[in-house]
């Protein structure tokens, strides 16, 4: 039969072969994008980032630095120093996720040859870079953002040697910013494309961080000061309209980090060190950021009034419903903070009470504090220096703890400026783990050990073990 | 020749070009009677000239008739009946007699839809027959496989009446979790089983403010019992080579009844099944003590309770742990629903012990069915009608579904057969229950609820006044109301789903014959998700709408050749390609927050919806060659082999080719065996299968953002070079039959090793992508498979048959990829996490344990808590060691009994529920300890000089179980899975012929059983047999906030006409 035979060879090849071709086609994704602009990440990255920070601000910063804590709160908890292995997991993945989308930007940028956008990446890569060594120590960096090249399992860069790249990037961004320039690709939801706000938040940011090292790194000053000598060459925050705050409108994709406003408030207490600090200085934040306490009855309002951090005993010892956080914080319309002016006058007060740069350290740090309430739209009242609390008596502990008040709800910043200063004092609780020290960084996610381990073994070695109380290069 | 593209219109083109042909031949005819052993006649009997195709089937008398020469050998055979075999020689009249068979004659479908005598294969394969699959009934049929097929296991969530399965042969032998199920085949066109997820990944959501995961079912569910004929499953990769890739784990091969038995013109057959469902098994809930963090004590040192401040003290009532005072005859300031806030006089303090039980309800389940089926010359038809309406057990939640299926075959010449099946499926479903650990599940509920705490104060729903804005939730603002999570955030769904294949087959002489077959299943499936105001993730209510439109179209032909060479060998060999191609897509759009509440339309929402889109599209073209051969019908050997060309593999190794070599001998034909044995034989094979992998990963997107023009770097790194997988198998049996059937025994041994894994793999988010796709690892499955069958007791009309069935499967990691350093995740539930390494599982559970001594002693720090490790350790694994069945069927005379027992030896399940209900002081185990308000953990501390003494710090209650039992602490929540289940039992009354011969009903009979009756098991929450349902994946050995097991009690009615 060999008709029979003929045709079935003829079936056989004619469907085997006639589709093949097809194949590339059917494999496309009809949906996603295969090639980006300069601007196409950059929205995502802003709000990826400041929505975290800002969520962290709350869920950690607050708790390590007695602005609030969880209550009731039996045992544990990171307000009693409670730090598990995995309190740092969510940094790692977060900043690591929108490291190489900013890298992939810088690289798209320079593809396209604009600067303004290359600056912008470099500015970003520095911002999330220092988070990251700040919150762990040794961190790969150099070798990071590589897995399409292959590396899988990235040595971890000495933060000595990743701030000395942070600066060169830093000097590098500002001098590659073009106002004369447009950015085209899309409307940034931070600065709204003017690239002159871009270019004052990598000086501001350059200066924070050079404050950061100061002690270990010896030309840090001397380069800080050079920096605001020549406010033409290196423009930097000169008010707060101009600072690095993210307006969260509340239009779906720019929403409340907050999925549920009530997780902010529920089960949660004002810190009796915050609440007392601020009555002391009669702050008008307090409104901003509070609820009054109340009696047993739950009616009768008895002032700001926390609960200590790190309390031992039980809840029966506190007969008043504490003050909370005010929920409209974390309801849209709302602000996230990166970096703001009232920082930068902070950091100029200090460098001046340290005699590093002139000019008068009082000025600078009612300006930071005048503006710390600016951000909150607060107004700051005339008298408020007239407190004994609160007028400048020259010493760093005062122009810390207004810059504390100042950071508030800013990412891990108090935290970080508590490890390079000691300030504010923070009181201590008989509940508190740890031996009542301040964690001073996060274990490295027990993902990183899984999957990186002789890049970890040698991290760990070198940087004297993964504890919660090692000591991070600037801070030693 | 002009190139022909395979499509649709192709085939019809190809079919009617040989539709056309008429050959002749000089031959004579010969007529007869086919009848069973009682002489009736047997309709759809098939009788064919040996060593060709050519052949007919017989009508409703049984009568055929067919043209042949004189030295032609005709066999027929039934399905369940001995095959026999005539020569022809002069006579023009063969009638014969078919006595009913055993296995070792019987048909089987085989890959591909090939029939093959039993003991032709060289590989196991094990039948379940339609009255295993509607003995005791469920809501899947696939439970209807637990404890009757060796080497199966069936994966489930425990996650509602849709209770999606994932059913594994012989083992995991994919890094994969979702990379290790069998494929089901419906009349030879395959069914896609996979789950589509609700867009919710993880199972533990707790606060995360997003929503829950939701059973909505796959396609497994909605095969309707009734119209299946049966079941063959091939288990290993020798039987299922021919069906390629998809196969490479086994598969079901599902024959849907067709229009054959009816003897006397039109028959009509009509089931009606009814069951009621109540609930299994209950965690051990307390009711000693109610509500209270443990550490508020009242001016005289003592417990108390007050809800809101009062002058018994501040508010204790906002707290979900129940370490507060007993239930002692005490009266406090309590919750008033009235009110809605505290009462105004002190109440009695006590249990409301109903108060989860009480949710749930008896569920029921109603299923008519009604089947018309005919036959005349040279065809039959079959048509059926199924209605089923389910009331799940919890309050407001079920589905209804609706199916109609057609099967046709017709001989339109003695040369040309055609055969078309079509089946229509409705299922509707207005809620289903969301599963997990989330204010959104009711399983989260029953964990938060406290035993001071009425239910019924919840019923209301709304706060007066305020209808679909605030809810009634007094005690913590993270439960959601329950009859809220019932009535008011539902999750439904409708779908229409279409299968249907027509297939032809043409003789061309009686050496040649040509099939053609295109087969296509599609669903259309709409869901909605509604979330009201005030709930704890959405303040404000929540839309979501899902539609998911998937098809999948495969076209083949087979041609084959059936010959001899000389006088014992026959030779049949076939050549065949497919095509498969398939199409997926979904699009979401939801609203975060509505400005009207309660108004669940996408236009309500505060802002535009947000909508993405998924696309899932591939196509595999493939060519097929196989041969078998055997020897005087003693020695067989099957020889196949296949190429597959796959677009989703890199164009240069998108071609790969698998061999297949199995073989039979029959040892009872060969050779003289001692006489107690009746038949002997014994199979030898081996295989290799590849496969492929999903669609877009050779190439890189952006993942899409909700910012307009923007994206973000894809979070899993593609690969630009896989190759396929490949599972390389080798099996071996035994076949054994003693005594005239009294007694037999299976027996089989096989090793599977699969490398090349195409695998998503968790990487440090340091490479700048969470995971990767990689072709690396091999994994390694072997085990024993036993199926015992006996008949001890055959007297008069009185029969005992006993059935065993016994697997064990040992999985074994060979090698993993070198990115991953030696351990591989293969998945995350709660803080369990399932890890791959070299020389373990893939189903091994890691997390934090305790710290142990030498001794092994728990050691307990300066606080009086155990230690906490640095390190997360081996805690145990998923898998059972074996598992089993045990079925016993007594009959006598017109009542038939059967009794069904199963279970599992070993494996571990990590339970978040027990977790969260022991760190709460809600199971009886955590009243250890109460009167003093201390414990001293049971284990050491280690002294100064690095010695053990005995630990004995006392610890507050509430932090000695919450630490104890925290979540990270899987060995202390981590239990013992094996179990014995009376899995079903029944009892049949067929009414006796006598009694209907004066009616026109032909046969009836009545049953009640029951399902999933006692369970003993150490596992302290709700069933052992669980999964976490992450998404579309399902998780074992992980248990995260499971719906109770229903048990089901039920009757069923079977009228014949």
């Amino acid at each position: 039969m060999n008709f029979a035979k003929k045709i079935a060879v003829f079936l056989t090849f004619s469907l085997a072969f006639s589709c093949t071709g097809e194949f590339e086609e059917i494999n496309t994704d009809p949906n996603r994008i295969n090639q980006i602009s300069p601007g196409t990440l950059l929205n995502p990255i802003i709000y990826g980032l400041s929505s975290f920070n800002t969520d962290r601000a709350d869920a950690f910063t607050f708790q390590i630095m007695q602005v609030a804590l969880p209550y009731p709160s039996a045992n544990g908890g990171l307000h009693r120093f409670d730090l598990t292995e995995s309190s740092g997991n969510s940094t790692w993945n977060t900043y690591y996720r929108w490291l190489v989308n900013i890298r992939e930007m810088k690289d798209a940028a320079i593809h396209a040859q604009d600067q303004n956008y290359e600056a912008i990446a470099l500015t970003l890569e520095s911002w999330v870079a220092s988070q990251l060594t700040d919150s762990f120590g040794d961190v790969p960096f150099s070798e990071a953002s590589k897995g399409e090249q292959g590396i899988f399992q990235a040595k971890f860069d000495l933060q000595e040697d990743i701030y000395e790249a942070i600066f060169e990037n830093l000097e590098k961004a500002n001098q590659l910013y073009d106002p004369s320039k447009a950015m085209v690709y899309g409307e940034d939801i931070l600065f709204g494309n003017q690239v002159g706000r871009w270019k004052k938040f990598t000086n501001s940011l350059h200066l924070r961080l050079l404050l950061r090292v100061s002690n270990k790194k010896s030309d840090a000053l001397i380069k800080m000061a050079s920096i605001l000598s020549n406010p033409t060459q290196y423009p930097v925050f000169t008010s707060t309209e101009e600072s690095a705050i993210l307006k969260i409108t509340g239009v779906v994709p720019n929403i409340s980090p907050w999925g549920r406003a009530i997780d902010f408030t529920t089960f949660r207490a004002i810190s009796e060190f915050f609440a007392d600090r601020l009555n002391e200085l009669e702050d008008p934040r307090r409104m901003r950021f509070m609820t009054n306490a109340r009696a047993l009855d739950g009616t009768t309002s008895i002032g700001y009034k926390g609960i200590p951090s790190g309390y031992g005993g039980t809840e029966s010892q506190f007969q008043f419903i504490p003050s909370n956080h005010n929920i409209a914080l974390v309801q849209a319309p709302m602000i996230s903070l990166l970096l703001t002016y009232a920082e930068v006058e902070f950091i100029k007060a200090e460098l001046a009470q340290r005699g590093v740069i002139m000019g008068d350290a009082e000025e600078f740090y009612q300006n930071g504090v005048k503006a710390a309430m600016e951000q909150w739209s607060v107004t700051l009242p005339e008298s408020y220096f007239a407190n004994s609390f609160a007028a400048y008596d020259g010493s760093l502990e005062r122009i810390l703890f207004q810059k504390y008040i100042a950071l508030y709800f800013n990412d891990y910043q108090q935290w970080f400026e508590y490890r390079r200063t000691g300030f504010p004092v923070l009181p201590k609780a008989d509940g508190m783990l740890n031996d009542q020290r301040v964690p001073v960084r996060f274990r490295y996610p027990v993902n990183a050990q899984i999957n990186n381990p002789i890049n970890y073994q040698e991290a760990v070695a070198r940087m004297g073990g993964d504890d919660i109380n090692t000591k991070v290069w600037w801070e030693k | 020749m002009v190139p022909v593209k395979f499509t649709k219109r192709g085939m019809l083109f190809i079919f009617a070009f040989f539709a056309a042909m008429v050959i002749q031949a000089q031959q004579f005819r010969v007529s007869g009677v086919v009848t069973d052993s009682s002489n009736e006649p047997l309709p759809g009997a098939t009788v064919i000239v040996k060593s060709t195709s050519r052949g007919t089937i017989t009508d409703v008398q049984g009568k055929y008739s067919l043209e042949v020469s004189p030295d032609d050998i005709l066999v027929f055979s039934f399905v369940g009946f001995e095959s026999i075999e005539r020569v022809v020689g002069n006579s023009s009249s063969i009638s014969v007699q078919l006595t009913e068979g055993l296995a070792l004659n019987e048909v089987v479908v085989t890959a591909l839809g090939i029939e093959r005598e039993e003991k032709a294969l060289g590989y196991a394969t094990q039948k379940i027959g339609s009255e295993d699959l509607l003995e005791a009934r469920s809501n899947n049929w696939s439970d209807a496989l637990r404890g009757k097929v060796a080497g199966l296991n069936i994966l489930s969530a425990g996650s509602g009446p849709m209770n999606s399965s994932q059913i594994s042969l012989r083992g995991n032998n994919s890094l994969n979790p979702n990379g290790n199920f069998a494929l089901i085949v419906v009349d030879g066109v395959p069914m896609n089983s996979g789950l589509t997820s609700s867009g919710v990944s993880n199972a533990y959501g707790a606060g995360s403010g997003s929503d829950v995961p939701v059973d909505f079912g796959n396609g497994i569910a909605d095969l309707n019992p009734d119209d299946i004929e049966n079941i063959t499953v091939l288990k290993g990769a020798s039987a299922t080579a021919l069906y390629g890739s998809r196969a490479a784990n086994g598969a079901l091969i599902i024959t849907t009844k067709g229009g054959s038995k009816q003897s006397k013109g039109i028959g009509v057959s009509i089931n009606t099944n009814i069951s009621f469902n109540d609930i299994l098994r209950w965690p051990d809930y307390q009711y000693e003590y109610g509500q209270g963090t443990g550490r508020a004590f009242n001016s005289d040192g003592e417990l108390y309770y007050s809800y809101g401040a009062s002058e018994d003290g501040a508010s204790t009532g906002g707290t979900s742990s129940a370490f507060g005072p007993r239930f002692d005859g005490q009266s406090y300031f309590q919750y008033d629903p009235t009110l809605e806030g505290q009462s105004a006089t002190r109440q009695p303090w006590r249990p409301y012990r109903d108060n989860i039980k009480g949710f749930w309800r008896t569920g029921f389940n109603i299923i008519n069915n009604v089947a018309v089926e005919g036959s005349h010359i040279g065809g039959a038809v079959r048509a059926s009608i199924t209605h089923t309406k389910n009331e799940w057990i919890m309050p407001n939640t079920g589905f209804e579904r609706f199916v109609a299926a057609l099967s046709v075959n017709q001989s339109i010449s003695d040369k040309l057969k055609l055969n078309v099946k079509a089946n229509y499926t409705n299922k509707r479903s207005d809620n289903l229950p969301a599963t997990g650990y989330n204010n959104q599940s009711i399983a989260y509920f029953m964990i938060f609820q406290n035993p001071n705490v009425d239910l019924d104060w919840y019923r209301p729903i709304w706060k007066s006044g305020q209808t679909n804005v605030d809810q009634v939730h007094p005690f913590s603002s993270f439960i959601d109301n329950p009859f809220l999570i019932a009535y008011e955030m539902t999750n439904s769904v409708n779908n229409n789903a279409f299968l249907g294949n027509i297939s032809a087959t043409y003789s061309f002489n009686e050496h040649f014959d040509l099939m053609v077959r295109s087969g296509i299943t599609m669903s259309q499936e709409e869901r909605a998700q509604q979330r009201p105001y005030s709930s704890a993730n959405y303040q404000r209510g929540f839309y979501k709408e899902q539609d998911i439109t998937n098809y999948e179209i495969n076209s083949d032909f087979l041609f084959t050749y059936r010959g001899k060479i000389g006088n014992k060998i026959n030779l049949s060999s076939s050549i065949g390609a497919n095509q498969m191609s398939r199409n997926f897509r979904m699009i979401s759009a939801e609203v975060i927050g509505l400005v009207i509440p309660g108004v669940y339309k996408l236009a309500n929402g505060i802002n535009n919806p947000t909508v993405s889109t998924s696309d899932n599209n591939r196509r595999i073209n493939s060519v097929y060659g196989l041969a078998s051969f055997d020897w005087d019908e003693k020695i067989f050997i099957d020889l196949t082999g296949r190429n597959d060309w796959s677009s989703t593999l890199p164009v240069q190794n998108n071609s790969f080719f698998y061999p297949s070599l199995s073989t039979s001998f029959v040892l009872s034909d060969l050779m003289s065996l001692p006489k107690p044995i009746s038949f002997a034989k014994l199979r030898i094979s081996g295989a290799q299968v590849g496969n492929d992998t999903d669609p877009y990963r050779t190439s890189k997107y952006y993942g899409q953002s909700e910012f307009p023009g923007s994206a973000s770097v894809p979070t899993t790194l593609y690969n630009v070079d896989f190759k396929p997988e490949i599972t390389t198998s080798f099996e071996t049996g035994l076949e054994l039959i003693f005594l005239d059937r009294r007694l037999s025994l299976d027996l089989n041994y096989y090793v599977a090793e699969t490398k090349n894994q195409i695998i998503q793999v968790p990487i440090d988010i340091v490479t700048g992508f969470s995971s990767a796709i990689l072709n690396a690892g091999t994994v390694q499955n072997k085990g024993w498979e036993v199926v015992l069958n006996g008949t001890p007791v055959r007297k008069g009309p009185f029969e005992w048959n006993t059935t065993l069935t016994w697997a064990r499967n040992r999985n074994k990691v060979l090698s993993l990829p070198d990115e991953v350093e030696g351990s591989q995740v293969i998945g995350t539930g709660g803080n369990a996490t399932i890890i791959a390494r070299v020389g373990g599982t893939t189903g091994d559970i890691y997390g934090f344990g305790f710290v142990r001594s030498p001794e092994g002693d728990i050691v307990f720090g300066s606080n009086g808590l155990p230690l906490r490790p640095q390190e997360i350790q081996y805690i145990g694994n998923a898998f059972a060691d074996w598992k089993g069945g045990l079925r016993n069927e007594v009959s006598y005379k017109n009542i038939r009994m059967s009794i069904l027992f199963d279970g599992q030896y070993g494996g571990i399940v990590y339970s978040q529920t027990h977790h969260k209900m022991s760190e709460q002081g809600k199971l009886t185990h955590t009243l250890r300890g109460r009167e003093d308000g201390f414990l001293v953990g049971d284990g050491v501390v280690q002294n100064a000089d690095g010695t053990f003494s005995p630990n004995t710090t006392q610890v507050n209650l509430a932090t000695y179980y919450g630490d104890y039992y925290r979540r990270a602490n899987v060995e202390s929540n981590s239990f013992d899975a094996s179990f014995i289940k009376l899995r079903e039992m029944r009892l049949e009354y067929a009414i006796p012929a006598k009694i209907l011969s004066r009616t026109s009903i032909r046969a009836a009979s009545l049953a009640f059983y029951g399902r999933d009756l006692a369970m003993w098991t150490k596992f302290p929450i709700f069933d052992p047999e669980t999964a976490a349902l992450n998404g579309s994946t399902l998780l074992p050995g992980v248990e995260m906030g499971q719906l109770p097991t229903p048990r089901t009690f039920g009757a069923n009615l079977n009228l014949k006409f």
